[in-house]
């Protein structure tokens, strides 16, 4: 046990920003990255996990990989299930460009450990002497999923952060966010289970969108983690600006990062609110909707739910985290 | 040898399965899971724990989840009714009571949950595994969601549940499946070979008094206790649920554990396309593709049994129990 430090479990669909979230977790000093569970998500579940494992390998950080559920809790049972299709930024070349794909990393040579990511989940909160802060990066079925087979490691949670959800914000379909909305029966079991639960939704991830000049700052930083964050980020503004236009130009959130940075910094996080809080579980256009009683004689607080986020906060936290990647990092393509 | 892993809520029905699958020479029982149904959690796993310390057993016994996969997430689930108890000589009958009736259990389950034994064990067995779920089917949905590629290592996976012409639960469900739908659905449509033993099968299967009698005179522990529990069920079912045949019970679950001994003891199965029905009224439904153009074929549909045979077959297991 290293003093003083969280203990992290981080279940990710990887994913550029949860490429991000994985870099700053294991380069923080405030945080022990106990390992990470992949999931499927914004990608099957064989290109999260080899994603997962580019990542871990540049890192060059002996970090286990698990890998989890291939599909949702008890989705997609209904023949009327709602659909989502996948959108991809075209250049003037013709060339693809989606929110996910990673570029021109190695191919993995590093394999997933054996064990089942929900197996892992449940025995690591079962016996660590410490409680543990899971990370949801992605759907939340492998956490969902060890919570319901068993309840007792809710008491060994210190908090489940997620990425999910938003109030006025939403990017499945017209009311859900892609976390949410690919397993709302996982979301709502969490939600059910007494384990403290924090949402960055996208209103926080959103607001906290980095600008086009952290670009040329993270290649300043003259190590090759800022080069290849840069790059992430560039692409994902390309991608942002042509499908997604946010609040303004040339920004684009780093959604899965500004959870491990939300950890670091709470300041990220302006205006976070305790509120009662249900996801929509219908089969139709509701399907994974956050449903935050408002009311004044409201049901009890169940979750926090992040309401703005801080650009400026975020920013500093990221260049903080990168700058400490000095010989930490892969040097390039080895030749 | 089939390897088999027994899914129970035990259950007085369970009881009977469990002791069946435990004494056949056909069968190599490798593992036990718990879960909710008859009685809450901590009860079925303690009664299984109970059972399996009364025989001596010595196999693993896994505990498993203690509500639906999904179903009481929301409020819009079918509300169930309660049965009151049946008086019978002055005692009070549940069909399956609290606590069986043996003396407290020494075993512990194993630290692994029910649903991760599954995935573990599959992934890793070097010949494919019979399932007999006998309970709701929550641990394996979860199981066959966590992991589908296990459906490779399934013999096949034989459940007690469902109904086409006959019920228990509500009017159109029988419990197992009522209890949790969406897990049932998940089996329903899991790739492997799913044979459902519902109550069209089990209610022909009925254990008399006469064959307690028969259960008496083998003089074993197992067969004792399995004369026991039928003759507490057979007060019930007179009460409130009396079958075609006067002082008889329905003994659902240990009709899988025959099944699978000798596929013989069920007398018509008929492959076809079984959907759960998943809200409203038709929630737990098992609904068989009756049309002459059904859709896909995913699984076998008992419709009857032949009771003297599972009988003989019972007795033939009890025989190799203990004194």
């Amino acid at each position: 046990m290293v003093e003083g430090k969280r203990k992290v479990i981080l279940d990710v669909d990887t994913g550029t920003d949860d490429a991000t979230a994985i870099i700053l977790a294991a380069l923080a000093p405030k945080i022990e990255l106990l390992g990470i569970t992949t999931v499927w998500g914004n990608l099957p579940l064989s290109v999260t996990t080899e994603q997962t494992l580019m990542i871990t390998e540049l890192m060059k950080k002996d970090i286990p990989v698990y890998v989890g559920c291939p599909g949702p809790i008890a989705r997609g049972l209904y023949p009327q299930a709602h659909k989502e299709h996948r959108r991809v930024a075209v250049d003037a070349k013709g060339k693809e460009y989606g929110y996910h794909d990673l570029f021109q990393l190695p191919r993995p040579s590093a394999q997933a450990q054996r064990r089942h990511g929900v197996d892992y989940i449940v025995e690591t909160c079962r016996t660590s002497r410490e409680k543990i802060t899971l990370v949801a990066a992605g759907p939340l079925t492998n956490i969902g999923m060890a919570l319901r087979i068993a309840p007792d490691i809710v008491k060994n949670i210190r908090e489940v952060v997620v990425m999910g959800g938003g109030i006025t914000q939403s990017n499945s379909t017209l009311c859900a966010e892609g976390n949410i909305f690919r397993d709302p029966e996982a979301a709502e079991i969490l939600l059910k289970s007494g384990a403290p639960a924090t949402f960055i939704t996208l209103d926080a991830t959103h607001r906290a969108a980095l600008p086009v000049e952290y670009v040329d700052r993270c290649r300043g930083l003259g190590n090759p983690v800022g080069d290849f964050f840069a790059e992430i980020l560039r692409q994902r503004i390309r991608v942002y600006n042509a499908l997604q236009p946010l609040w303004r130009g040339d920004i684009a959130p780093i959604h899965d990062a500004l959870c491990v940075a939300y950890l670091l910094d709470p300041a990220v996080i302006p205006d976070m609110r305790r509120v009662h809080l249900n996801v929509c579980l219908d089969h139709g256009n509701g399907a994974g909707a956050f449903l935050i009683d408002t009311r004044y004689y409201h049901l009890k607080e169940n979750a926090n739910v992040a309401y703005d986020g801080s650009w400026e906060r975020f920013g500093e936290v990221v260049m903080d985290t990168l700058e400490k990647a000095e010989g930490l990092f892969w040097k390039g393509e080895e030749k | 040898m089939t390897k088999v892993i027994l899914d129970v809520d035990t259950g007085s029905d369970d009881a009977v399965a469990i002791m069946a699958a435990a004494l056949s020479p056909e069968i190599d029982l490798v593992g036990i899971c718990t879960v909710w149904g008859n009685q809450a959690i901590e009860n079925t796993t303690d009664n299984t724990l109970r059972l399996v310390d009364a025989m001596g057993l010595k196999v693993p016994v896994y505990k498993g989840c203690d509500t639906a996969m999904v179903k009481y997430l929301t409020h819009d689930y079918v509300e169930n009714v309660e049965r009151p108890a049946v008086m019978h000589n002055g005692k009070a009958f549940i069909m399956h009571s609290e606590h069986l009736d043996l003396p407290e259990a020494v075993s512990k389950p194993e630290d692994v949950p029910a649903a991760c034994f599954y995935v573990d064990y599959l992934r890793k067995a070097k010949e494919k595994v019979t399932l007999i779920p006998v309970g709701p089917l929550t641990n394996l949905g979860l199981a066959l969601r966590i992991a589908p590629d296990i459906v490779e290592n399934i013999e096949q996976i034989v459940v007690m549940g469902g109904g086409s012409k006959i019920t228990n639960c509500n009017s159109w469900s029988e419990s197992n499946i009522w209890h949790d739908p969406e897990a049932a659905q998940i089996v329903a449509n899991c790739g492997a070979k799913v044979v459902w033993v519902p109550l069209d099968a089990t209610h022909q299967a009925c254990i008399t008094l006469d064959d307690c009698k028969r259960f008496r005179e083998i003089d074993t522990f197992p067969a004792r206790f399995a004369a026991d529990q039928c003759e507490q069920r057979i007060i019930v079912h007179n009460a409130q649920q009396p079958l075609d045949i006067p002082d008889a019970a329905a003994v659902h679950d240990a009709l899988c554990v025959a099944y699978v001994i000798d596929p013989a003891v069920i007398t018509d199965l008929r492959h076809c396309h079984v959907e759960i029905g998943l809200s409203g009224y038709g929630e737990g439904q098992t609904i068989v593709d009756q049309r002459a153009y059904p859709l896909e074929k995913n699984g076998y549909f008992a419709y009857d049994a032949d009771r003297f045979k599972f009988v003989d077959m019972l007795c033939d297991c009890f025989k190799r129990g203990k004194k």
